[in-house]
């Protein structure tokens, strides 16, 4: 366990070390949260609804959205992931007394915890910034089930990265697999726009995949648009999907190391 | 006299043909590459189009533009950077630097920078057909919510500042790829200018919706005239001369923009060589 707590510790620094890095996932988040507000704010100027959203409701969707995505970010993990294999980094743990899995965990742990204190407080500016705008939310029942699957939810995309990343063992040119996977992931949680928008059925479909629960469902349900027991339903799926990915990514990651060994590095 | 000339010429740009020849080839063999950005490329645009329909369901105009204008302007923006795009080159140059690979690079008779500029394009051809062919077909879908255009003059204008865009994407994206010369954590930095620089061009939204200062800020900076100048020139939303302005000021940038990506890869060099690999 120690091991794992070192590793935590030394990401710890290397936040602290890559600061430019760390900058430049606050900055280029703060565009894209801006691009939205910009789109939906001429887009509200002359309509006072568009889809069942008012205008506060939409900024509220916008910035407690980004939110709860930016606290279950792991921010380009697959490209560690990716770097790690294509440049045999990998060949150090797989030598070492390590789980390779339990050790990417306390890495992205590392990573994101400094990340994330960096984000919350970009995003908490934002919300003071547009605070006449935002709809608090007085339900404790929601807050609670919102926080659970925010645990849950960091999981889930750190497993979704990962396994985006093992692609890598298998292909050179990543960068379009992950344009893409990032793409549909943002999409299917409803990033860039409610899903309420589109045909019910696709919603409904939508909930059956993990991503939606790491943005529009947690909004959803603190905007009061979906009741308690629908959260706690929605918990339910999430976690059967955290045990899904992990099972899948033990699996890919014995597919993966053997081809690994295979090529001798 | 002439076979003299022609043999010269043919041995000058024989080695850019061999290496343009070479990256099609890696193509072919390595195909997922750069296939899997169409599907991306096709989700965007259907996910904005549906968007932008449901948007418009209740309303004329946003800002100037009706729904037609508001479609068109994001498809024929999304058609522009997709014939531009180098599919995150920056990769290449960082992996280079940082691998070492670089070494190699350094003993060739033939500058880095024209050498990677020339994989870049190599790189990029196959999946510039392949993207020209399924954008056209999509463009076709939708023509009932577009507006198009057929003169001539305007064309070859809008051909001239595409190709410029592409080359000031290159050099972009190498001086992006530079950073690996001093941190090896890049994708964070990567990310920022990426988004800024789409936000910046009118990639998401037209400019105008912005607010006029930040407008004219923008006119200052180089990225506005590789997509949001181009859609509007399509769109006949600024006449030929103001286009025929934007290039010139684009040419200019491009400019610039060489001797800045020149200046780094001195500093980058010295950086790369104290280290001693």
């Amino acid at each position: 366990m120690k091991k794992y707590i070192a590793t935590i510790k030394i990401e710890w620094q290397r936040a602290l070390t890559y600061r430019a890095d760390t900058l430049g996932f606050r900055l280029g988040n703060f565009f894209e949260i801006m691009i939205q507000i910009v789109i939906w704010t001429a887009i509200f100027e002359k309509n006072s609804s568009i889809g069942g959203y008012s205008y506060p409701e939409m900024i509220t969707y916008i910035l407690i959205g980004w939110l709860i995505s930016l606290l279950t970010a792991n921010f380009g993990f697959e490209y560690t992931i990716s770097r790690q294999i294509q440049q045999g980094e990998l060949s150090n743990y797989t030598t070492k007394p390590f789980d390779y899995i339990k050790y990417i965990i306390a890495l992205s742990i590392g990573r994101a915890s400094t990340a994330l204190a960096a984000a919350f407080l970009m995003n908490i500016l934002l919300i003071a910034l547009f605070s006449r705008y935002i709809i608090f939310s007085h339900s404790i029942f929601s807050w609670l089930i919102i926080i659970s699957m925010i645990l849950v939810g960091y999981f889930i995309k750190l497993f979704i990265s990962v396994l985006t990343g093992f692609i890598a063992f298998w292909t050179i040119d990543i960068s379009g697999v992950f344009y893409s996977v990032n793409l549909f992931s943002k999409f299917l949680a409803g990033n860039y726009f409610p899903l309420s928008l589109l045909p019910l059925i696709f919603v409904k479909f939508s909930f059956a995949l993990p991503f939606i629960y790491t943005f529009y469902f947690p909004v959803q349900l603190y905007l009061g648009k979906l009741s308690i027991t629908e959260g706690l339903r929605g918990l339910g799926i999430e976690i059967i999907w955290l045990g899904a990915l992990y099972f899948l990514t033990r699996s890919l990651w014995k597919l993966g190391l053997k081809k690994y060994e295979s090529v001798g590095i | 006299m002439i076979n003299f000339l022609n043999r010269n010429i043919y041995n000058g740009v024989k080695k850019y043909w061999i290496i343009i020849n070479n990256e099609i080839q890696r193509q072919f063999a390595y195909r997922i590459g750069i296939a899997a950005y169409s599907f991306g490329n096709i989700a965007e645009v259907i996910v904005m189009v549906v968007l932008w329909s449901i948007v418009y369901r209740n309303i004329e105009t946003i800002h100037g533009y009706t729904a037609k204008e508001m479609v068109s302007y994001l498809v024929f923006a999304w058609f522009f950077s997709f014939l531009t795009t180098t599919y995150a080159f920056e990769a290449n140059i960082a992996k280079d630097i940082q691998t070492g690979a670089l070494n190699n690079m350094l003993v060739k008779p033939i500058s880095y920078l024209r050498y990677m500029a020339t994989v870049a394009t190599g790189r990029i051809l196959i999946a510039l057909l392949i993207v020209l062919i399924q954008d056209i077909l999509i463009i076709l879908l939708l023509r009932g919510r577009l507006i198009f255009s057929a003169d001539v003059s305007k064309i070859v204008l809008l051909l001239a500042m595409l190709s410029v865009t592409y080359l000031f994407n290159v050099l972009f994206s190498i001086g992006i790829g530079f950073l690996a010369f001093w941190t090896t954590e890049i994708s964070g930095i990567y990310y920022a200018l990426k988004v800024l620089r789409n936000f910046l061009s009118g990639y998401y939204f037209p400019i105008v919706l912005l607010p006029v200062a930040l407008v004219k800020i923008n006119l200052f900076f180089p990225f506005v005239y590789t997509a949001y100048i181009p859609v509007q020139l399509y769109l006949g939303k600024i006449s030929f001369a103001e286009g025929l302005r934007g290039l010139a000021i684009e040419i200019l940038w491009l400019v610039a923009l060489y001797v800045i990506i020149k200046i780094v890869w001195r500093f980058g060099l010295k950086k790369y060589e104290s280290v001693g690999i």
